[in-house]
């Protein structure tokens, strides 16, 4: 049915430097799918980087989604939006400020407030993966843009 | 030594300095500053209208440039100009004077007299007459005076200037003074915000600093605006971007509807500071509501709100809000006071807050503090959704650690009021915890690409209710895992040892059960996966699809933690992230069993041009090897878990341009039936113009009193209905329980440069009982919104919502 096994996202710039620490969960995520494109490294420095990765923000946030008769929350809606920008080495946007949403559902309970954080937590982690493989096809497509 | 230290100043045309009418010696560009003593001269100056062919003449070549024609004076609001385009070829920091005519003496006094124009930097003042005394650097301009500095205007009768130091007086001046608005947000794009108005006399005081007597103030474009900040006197300080306006009303269609005596208002749309307008609208809680809100800025970084509000039901509230930034710290107090609630009879308050600080570069503190006098505290007196729902308020402070290399720590102490309006509906107090200390080791760049992970904990866990058990449990995870990733797959094997003990103090009535017990369970998972693509093109666009199978296998056995009681501990919403996670229990009294393999399967079209998604759909199951025996309560259903296999379905993105879908499908395989639905769909072909459908079930969702079950049909939109008007709405019913539990509707206007709107809001607080309220607002662009604000309520419950009278740069529509 024509699917092919995908090839390298190569990227059209050999160094790239990322606004967010290697110790940082955040930062090592990028760097683990800079890695898998074979043709990009990782540069801490970001004067000698070919592009600069910028993540400008990480924003979390819930609504309710729907109550019950007695209008206490049944089902939380989670949404994160990351946004970034690619910028080349003389500071022009390649990627100009891009935002991208996720969101996830759970049901609440009053009555398990402790481990309902933790389940936020766990869908936040969920979505994080999410959007970073999206920004990466998008650092993967700028490349065929230029 | 008059006019020592005074840029070159360049004369076109030029004074006559000898005999024959015109210069001759050298051109005016390469004027010098003028000398230490003045030069009167040789003859008294006639008037002389220099020949266009003269190349001895301005700067500029051309020697009679007619001035642009200002405004009639009549027309007293300008239209905006476009930027001063002052002559290229004038040096910075030079003076060029442009006229029919130019009389007086050089270093001086000079008067241009017809089409007069005097040029400096982006400075341009045009008027039929313009003296200019050289030595003090100042004009005096009369008859349809025009001065243009960079983006702002302000035209006249009259003005005199000192051009260098951009002070000065206009009578009866219009004015429009135009900024960029500083994105709030990194990477959003700019916009301008212009100001405009007239006044008896406007005075400038220096670069940014405008001081107007009897003026008026608007965001309105219009000659004759619809609304405006009439002032005794009112100061624009565009370097602070706020105005004061002293002895002050707000006029709306020509009728004032605000009066104040001192106020300050954002120049620019900034809304954290500046004028705070009284709020009104009208609740079956409160009745009639009236608030008025006192905004005092203290200092730069400190200010306080103080608000009283009055409800005519219950009586008089006093509202209280402090707000503070420093170098290492930030924080946000409120507190909320009733002598006494007409209706209850009793005192009413509420104390919040929020602090944090930076102790040393790697230490942070913060406080989080909330607490109201009665159970029905936010049923009463709020008609905020997000508010009334409150079950929990959260009281806990908190110290965290990051060594900024591979290992961090935090101690907190937790805990909440609960609150319990609703004695057929009793939520039972969560267990706090003092102290939870946390300890994270993270390196991600062991040899070989291994990565190792710690997650230690400990925990008291206190109830002020004697019937539950309390406990300290110590617990330490470190796992081990070998990210092996190339750009067709992954391959994640890992493996963990989960380690807990628990000392426990017991009710009475679990005497028997052991105070001591420990919790050792290894944990193994292989995570992999796939991905495919090809070229594909649906309804003639161009698309990569993707195909992304995904295989996750979990390997933990069983132990028996039946006498564990359940201190932080439920189980996940099933999800795809749920089947994907190690354990089905958050928090850590359960560790689930497990011997299962979870598939799914991901497909995306993704846009070939930009990488953007556009579709996804995913399905997935789980296989279990062996039925699980771990669950939540001793004997409890969830035992059978073992034998359900649900597959799990999603469908989101945009179908077309306008037409997006979002979608969820649990089927329990084994019972062959659905355990949830969600669908959600939206037709949005534009701006503000938004449809939604959305159907939620839930066959075992749990909803009041315990009752399982969720059946939700909920419809809303925004859709503009001519002439300005826009209708806005929602109807939340929940078909299991055969009642609408929330209900919205509103109808908006917008007025160009102001827009008014009106919502009812309903929703249930209880099984017999409903909150109702109606919001009224009229917003002033840029400036304020007068009444309670439904934009909040609007833009949480209608998806696609959009803000009317959004600026064009600001209408943030099919983002992807």
């Amino acid at each position: 049915c024509g699917f092919r096994l995908r090839g390298p996202q190569r990227l059209d710039f050999a160094t790239l430097h990322v606004n967010v620490g290697e110790l940082t969960e955040l930062g090592a995520s990028i760097r683990r799918l800079i890695a898998t494109t074979g043709s990009t490294t990782i540069v801490e420095d970001a004067a000698q980087a070919d592009a600069r990765l910028q993540i400008l923000g990480i924003d979390r946030g819930r609504e309710i989604l729907s109550l019950t008769g007695a209008g206490k929350v049944r089902e939380y809606q989670l949404r994160q939006t990351l946004r970034f920008q690619l910028l080349d080495k003389s500071g022009k946007a390649v990627i100009p400020p891009t935002s991208m949403s996720a969101s996830r559902e759970y049901t609440f309970d009053d009555s398990q407030v402790l481990g309902k954080a933790q389940e936020e937590t766990l869908l936040y982690e969920d979505m994080q993966k999410d959007l970073l493989q999206q920004m990466m096809r998008r650092l993967a497509a700028a490349e065929r843009a230029s | 030594a008059l006019a020592a230290g005074l840029p070159p100043l360049l004369v076109s045309p030029d004074l006559v300095r000898d005999g024959r009418g015109a210069s001759t010696s050298r051109p005016a560009a390469a004027l010098q500053p003028a000398p230490a003593k003045p030069v009167p001269a040789t003859q008294p100056v006639p008037a002389v209208r220099a020949p266009s062919a003269s190349g001895a003449t301005g700067g500029s070549g051309a020697a009679v440039t007619p001035a642009p024609s200002p405004g009639p004076v009549a027309d007293r609001a300008p239209v905006p100009q476009p930027v001063a385009t002052p002559d290229p070829s004038l040096a910075a920091g030079d003076t060029l004077i442009k006229a029919q005519r130019i009389l007086g003496t050089r270093s001086v006094e000079l008067v241009a007299d017809g089409d007069a124009e005097l040029q400096r930097d982006d400075t341009v003042l045009t008027a039929d007459r313009v003296t200019y005394r050289e030595p003090v650097d100042e004009a005096v301009a009369e008859g349809n005076v025009v001065l243009r500095a960079g983006q702002d205007t302000i035209t006249g009768p009259k003005a005199t200037l000192v051009i260098g130091e951009s002070t000065g007086e206009f009578e009866t001046p219009s004015y429009t003074l135009t900024r960029d608005r500083t994105p709030t947000v990194a990477g959003e794009t700019n916009r301008k915000v212009s100001g405009s108005g007239n006044a008896d006399v406007l005075r400038l005081e220096g670069e940014n600093q405008y001081r107007l007597e009897n003026a008026t103030w608007s965001t309105c474009q219009a000659t004759d605006p619809d609304w405006y900040i009439k002032a005794r006197e009112l100061e624009l300080d565009y370097d602070r971007e706020v105005g004061t306006a002293h002895g002050g009303s707000i006029v709306f269609q020509d009728v004032p509807i605000f009066w104040m005596p001192w106020a300050e208002f954002p120049l620019s749309g900034q809304r954290q500071s500046g004028l705070l307008p009284p709020t009104f609208g009208s609740s079956n809680k409160t009745g009639a509501d009236l608030a008025v809100p006192y905004y005092w800025n203290i200092a730069p970084n400190y200010d306080a709100t103080i608000t009283p509000r009055l409800m005519s039901r219950r009586g008089m509230q006093l509202g209280g809000e402090f707000r503070y930034l420093g170098e290492t710290y930030r924080g946000e107090s409120r507190v909320e006071w009733m002598a006494k609630d007409n209706v209850t009879g009793e005192e009413r308050t509420l104390a919040s807050i929020q602090h944090q600080q930076r102790i040393t570069p790697n230490l942070y503190g913060s406080l989080d503090f909330n607490s109201v006098s009665d159970d029905s505290y936010f049923e009463d007196l709020s008609s905020r959704i997000s508010l009334a729902s409150q079950v929990h308020l959260l009281r806990q402070g908190s110290l965290s650690y990051s060594s900024g290399s591979w290992w961090s720590a935090s101690a907190l102490v937790q805990s909440y009021q609960t609150l319990n309006p609703d004695p057929d509906s009793i939520t039972a107090t969560p267990y706090r915890r003092v102290p939870q200390l946390l300890f994270n080791a993270y390196r991600p760049d062991l040899p070989g690409g291994l990565v190792f992970d710690l997650d230690a904990e400990y925990v008291r866990f206190a109830h002020p209710d004697k019937i539950y058990a309390e406990a300290d449990r110590l617990t330490a995870y470190p796992q081990m895992s070998l990210p092996l990733q190339g750009a067709a797959w992954f391959l994640t094997p890992k493996a963990g040892f989960h380690a807990s003990s628990y000392e426990i103090d017991r009710p009475a009535a679990d005497a028997g059960k052991p105070d001591s017990i420990s919790r050792n369970v290894p944990i193994l998972s292989i995570d992999s996966g796939l991905f495919f693509e090809r070229d594909t093109s649906w309804f003639g666009t161009n698309f990569v699809q993707t195909l992304e199978p995904r295989l996750f296998y979990l390997r933990v056995p069983e132990r028996d933690q039946r006498d564990i009681p359940l201190f932080d501990t439920t189980l996940y919403t099933q999800s795809f992230a749920e089947i994907f996670s190690e354990n089905r229990y958050s928090g850590g009294d359960r560790i689930g069993d497990a011997n299962d393999l979870t598939a799914a399967v991901t497909t995306r079209l993704i846009d070939p041009e930009t990488g953007a998604e556009r579709l996804r759909a995913l399905v997935g199951q789980r296989y279990y090897f062996s039925d699980q025996e771990v669950g939540l309560f001793e004997g409890q259903e969830l035992i059978q878990a073992g034998g359900r296999t649900d597959v799990l379905a999603g469908l989101g993105g945009k179908l077309t341009q306008h037409v997006s879908v979002d979608s969820y499908l649990q089927y329990d395989t084994g019972e062959g039936q659905t355990e949830r639905f969600n669908a959600t769909m939206r037709y949005q072909p534009a701006y503000a113009k938004a449809l939604n459908v959305s159907y939620r079930y839930g066959r075992n969702v749990i909803g009041y009193g315990g009752e399982l079950g969720l059946e939700d049909l909920d419809v809303s939109g925004q859709w503009p209905i001519g002439r300005g008007w826009y209708g806005v709405g929602r109807v939340t019913r929940s078909l299991k329980e055969n009642r609408v539990t929330e209900a919205i509707g509103g109808l908006e206007y917008d007025g160009g440069c102001w827009a008014f709107r009106v919502a009812v809001h309903r929703f249930a607080i209880e099984r017999d009982d409903v909150s109702q309220a109606i919001y009224v607002q009229l917003e002033l662009n840029d400036l304020a919104g007068i009444g309670s604000n439904p934009l909040s309520l609007l833009t949480r419950s209608v998806p696609g919502y959009g803000k009317i009278n959004a600026s064009s740069a600001d209408r943030v529509f099919g983002v992807d």
